[in-house]
């Protein structure tokens, strides 16, 4: 009886409670519903203008562009994951954008909101979940750098990188450019422009490798832009002949390669550009011929009528010779590869009749440096690392060889020199000489 | 008779109510602006349910009124809820889920039953112990937010960014601010005992 | 529901995500419990068994009754809490020699209500689940707690402005920084 009585009361005071929260839920309720889609749309508020706003996700409604992936690199890609309407005061629309770059770790690819509004200009950028090497994170480098992006049209003018953070700058870059991508093609704004130097400037990447983060030099007469490798291995250069602008690339052997804006080779019709550009590069680029035949001496005994040739490949290679030593012909070539914290490595390589490996070396492996103890507490070379070469050639080079899993970084740009020794050997023996 | 409400209020029950209610004390101070909610919250809902008790000690009998005043104060605390997520959402998702535990937390429990037994003022002895404890909240967020996050008020504190102690800001902060704050009103209340023993 | 699952779940509801500790719902009830060590022990176990009950039943009514009117939450779960614990009361007053005091304090424990409240997220398996190692990591506690209770609160050592209150919560903050070192990876 007094358990039913109990219950009774408190049956009646939960009925009481629940009709007076019933009838206050009629004012309230509303309120709280706005407040929570707030909430919920405080990240698409992060990249649009101040105001009240309103989203429509309208990603089903579009066709959605392919997958990007850079040409430069199969790890740098960018795809889009939602597309927003701001519907209340038509401010535009915010972009969701997953990126990575070579540098990207774990299963989750990093993602990038960006705001663009309806005359296709950037209104913000804000990364969230950033899932690079930690130790480079762009962010952290440079905190200014998405305000670089504000204001800018889906041309991306004078939108640089980020200096030591190369790769997942790139990449981010190409993800924030690539949002513009889905809007343009669903014909909801219109693309910006781009200057023929800037579109000349955006194909260096595609027709170089491993030059690294390019930094201005002095131009002059028909060059409107210099720009000179990282690890010193060539110059890109911007030539204006008439209306038209090219992009002429020359390596460190004194080779030279002219592209149009469409991205042609017109090496062959435009000897005039060649030859300043080749000027312009003798003039400021460092010879590594001496660097090369001194350490020859070293490797190998008996060099004799060495050579200087000049390779058709614009890669890390910074210098290329022929020699004989008893009775045989050799290829020695010097890579100058970027590794670990933008350090950059001499790397030699000796190369027979065949493109087998005969030996090479390097004046200094980043992870043999003190300091890259510090930072991945390893030192040194696995026993027979320079043997391990011998006897390689490009057929066979998989590249899993020299891979060290403790220095990545610098060991796949011990890869990517003897990618790139392979492929001068290839031109020199494929080429007149 | 101000002598003696101030006695009570740094000795005796309230210490013991705020042992009772040091879970959502020191849940809401770790920055000032949930402190100030939560005190809000619990002086706003003791104030009308001790007004709803006095009111209904009578018809309701002795062996169902503990259940019968939790479900009260639940009803309250649970309109002050909505109200606060109507109106103050950033202060009712910085208390979360110990706003709804004021309703269960004993320090009620102790008034409630005081109440039930007739004492004289509990309208007054819900406001004191409102206020005792907000004050508590209030004294222990503005150490926390200061020494823990270098803000006061959410505003940050440029000096005191390099000298941080995030641990004071957590978990572990709410026990040391709280046990220190205790201290200092127990050696408050001895001295007072002392004078009074004194003047007596 | 892998293995992996529980034993996490299990581990981080008694160490790093303890309830009454770092999470300060029910640090009340562990702070005023001045009962003998096994008394303590009877009580965490109690309120196990209440955890688990209550979280079942909250849950349930959570995703089919309650989830047009998500305001009536705590009001219906203290509801149910209280009719748990009475129905509890009758049945161990017939097979124990309990207090009524005793179940009072599961009532009032926020431990109770917190952990209904966030366990109404969660899949069923994960309630049950969560509900036993909540109870067991409270029951912890509260045992350990009123064991160094019993040797610490009233030495002489102890200044006498922190004797009683001071000293019980910072001989819980210290319990919470061996629960916070758990809780960083390594």
């Amino acid at each position: 009886m007094k358990l039913i009585k109990t219950f009774a009361i408190l049956i009646v005071i939960v009925a009481v409670f629940g009709g007076a929260m019933f009838a206050l839920n009629f004012y309230t309720g509303p309120i709280i519903e706005a407040n929570n889609a707030g909430a919920a749309n405080a990240r698409l508020d992060a990249v649009m203008p101040d105001g009240a706003k309103a989203y429509e996700d309208i990603t089903a409604t579009l066709t959605l562009p392919e997958k990007f992936v850079s040409p430069a690199n199969d790890k740098r890609t960018a795809e889009i994951v939602a597309v927003h309407k701001e519907t209340k005061n038509d401010f535009g629309y915010v972009v969701e954008v997953a990126w990575t770059s070579e540098d990207t770790h774990g299963s989750e690819p990093n993602l990038v909101l960006v705001g663009i509004s309806t005359d296709g200009k950037i209104i913000n950028v804000n990364n969230e979940g950033y899932h690079d090497t930690d130790a480079y994170n762009i962010f952290n480098k440079d905190p200014k750098y998405t305000s670089t992006f504000i204001g800018k049209d889906s041309a991306l003018a004078d939108v640089g990188t980020v200096s030591g953070s190369t790769h997942s700058s790139e990449s981010f870059r190409s993800a924030v450019s690539f949002s513009f991508e889905v809007l343009v093609s669903n014909n909801m704004i219109t693309a910006g422009v781009k200057s023929d130097a800037q579109i000349l400037e955006e194909l260096i990447p595609t027709v170089t490798k491993g030059y690294g983060k390019l930094a201005e030099a002095t131009a002059s007469g028909n060059i409107v832009k210099a720009l000179k490798a990282e690890n010193e291995t060539g110059f890109a250069y911007i030539v204006t002949e008439g209306d038209a602008s090219f992009l002429a690339i020359v390596n460190a052997t004194g080779a030279c390669a002219v592209y149009n804006v469409e991205g042609a080779d017109v090496t062959a019709d435009k000897a005039a550009i060649v030859t300043e550009a080749k000027a312009h590069a003798a003039a400021n680029q460092t010879n590594y011929t001496q660097v090369l035949t001194d350490k020859l001496g070293k490797l190998m005994e008996g060099a004799a009528s060495i050579t200087n040739i000049e390779v058709k490949t614009f890669n890390t290679v910074a210098s290329a010779v022929t020699f004989t030593a008893e009775n045989t012909t050799y290829y020695a070539f010097l890579s100058r590869s970027i590794g670990w914290d933008s350090r950059v490595m001499n790397i030699y390589y000796i190369i027979d009749g065949n493109g087998a490996i005969v030996k090479t070396d390097a004046d200094q492996y980043v992870f043999e440096e003190h300091d890259f103890k510090e930072y991945g507490g390893f030192l040194g070379l696995p026993e027979n690392y320079r043997e391990g070469f011998v006897g390689i050639t490009g057929d066979t080079f998989t590249g899993n060889e020299v891979i060290i899993s403790a220095a990545t970084m610098s060991s796949n740009a011990i890869k990517a020199a003897t990618e790139d020794i392979f492929a001068a050997f290839d031109s020199v023996k494929g080429g007149a000489q | 008779m101000k002598t003696n409400k101030l006695s009570e209020l740094l000795k005796g029950t309230p210490s013991l109510l705020l042992m009772l209610g040091a879970g959502f004390v020191m849940a809401s101070s770790s920055n000032l602006q949930a402190a100030l909610g939560m005190g809000a919250a619990v002086l706003i809902s003791m104030l009308l349910a001790s007004l709803v008790l006095t009111a209904l000690c009578k018809f309701i009998p002795a062996y169902a009124q503990l259940p019968a005043y939790l479900l009260i104060i639940t009803g309250f605390v649970s309109i002050i809820g909505m109200l606060m997520q109507a109106w103050l959402p950033d202060v009712a998702n910085m208390l979360g889920i110990h706003l709804a535990t004021i309703a269960v937390s004993a320090v009620i429990y102790r008034k409630g039953e005081e109440s039930a037994e007739g004492n004289i003022f509990p309208i007054n002895t819900a406001l004191v112990t409102g206020v005792y404890l907000t004050v508590i909240m209030l004294v222990s967020a503005l150490i926390r937010e200061f020494i823990g996050s270098a803000s006061i008020w959410g505003q940050p504190i440029e000096f005191m960014a390099n000298y941080k102690i995030s641990a004071i800001a957590g978990a572990f902060g709410g026990y040391l601010v709280l046990a220190i704050v205790t201290a200092i009103i127990n050696k408050l209340t001895s001295a007072r005992n002392t004078e009074e023993k004194e003047d007596k | 529901m892998t293995f992996e699952m529980i034993l996490g779940i299990l581990l981080a509801s008694i160490f790093s995500e303890n309830i009454a500790l770092v999470e300060s719902l029910g640090a009340g009830a562990v702070l005023e419990n001045h009962r003998s060590t096994k008394r303590s022990l009877l009580l965490g176990l109690g309120t196990t068994v209440v955890m688990l009950i209550s979280t079942a039943i909250t849950w349930a009514l959570n995703s089919y009754v309650l989830k047009n009117v998500a305001y009536l939450q705590t009001l219906v779960f203290v509801f149910v809490v209280l009719v748990v614990v009475e129905l509890m009361y009758i049945a161990a007053k017939k097979l124990f020699n309990c207090c009524k005091y005793d179940f009072v304090m599961f009532t009032i424990n926020g431990a109770v209500l917190g952990l209904c409240v966030q366990s109404a997220e969660l899949t069923f398996v994960s309630a049950i689940i969560t509900a036993i190692a909540v109870g067991i990591g409270f029951m912890l506690t509260t045992t350990v707690y009123a064991k160094l209770k019993d040797t610490l609160v009233y030495q002489d050592a102890i200044p006498e402005a922190f004797r009683g209150l001071p000293i019980s919560l910072l001989t819980a903050g210290i319990m919470v920084l061996a629960m916070l070192a758990l809780q960083f990876s390594l």
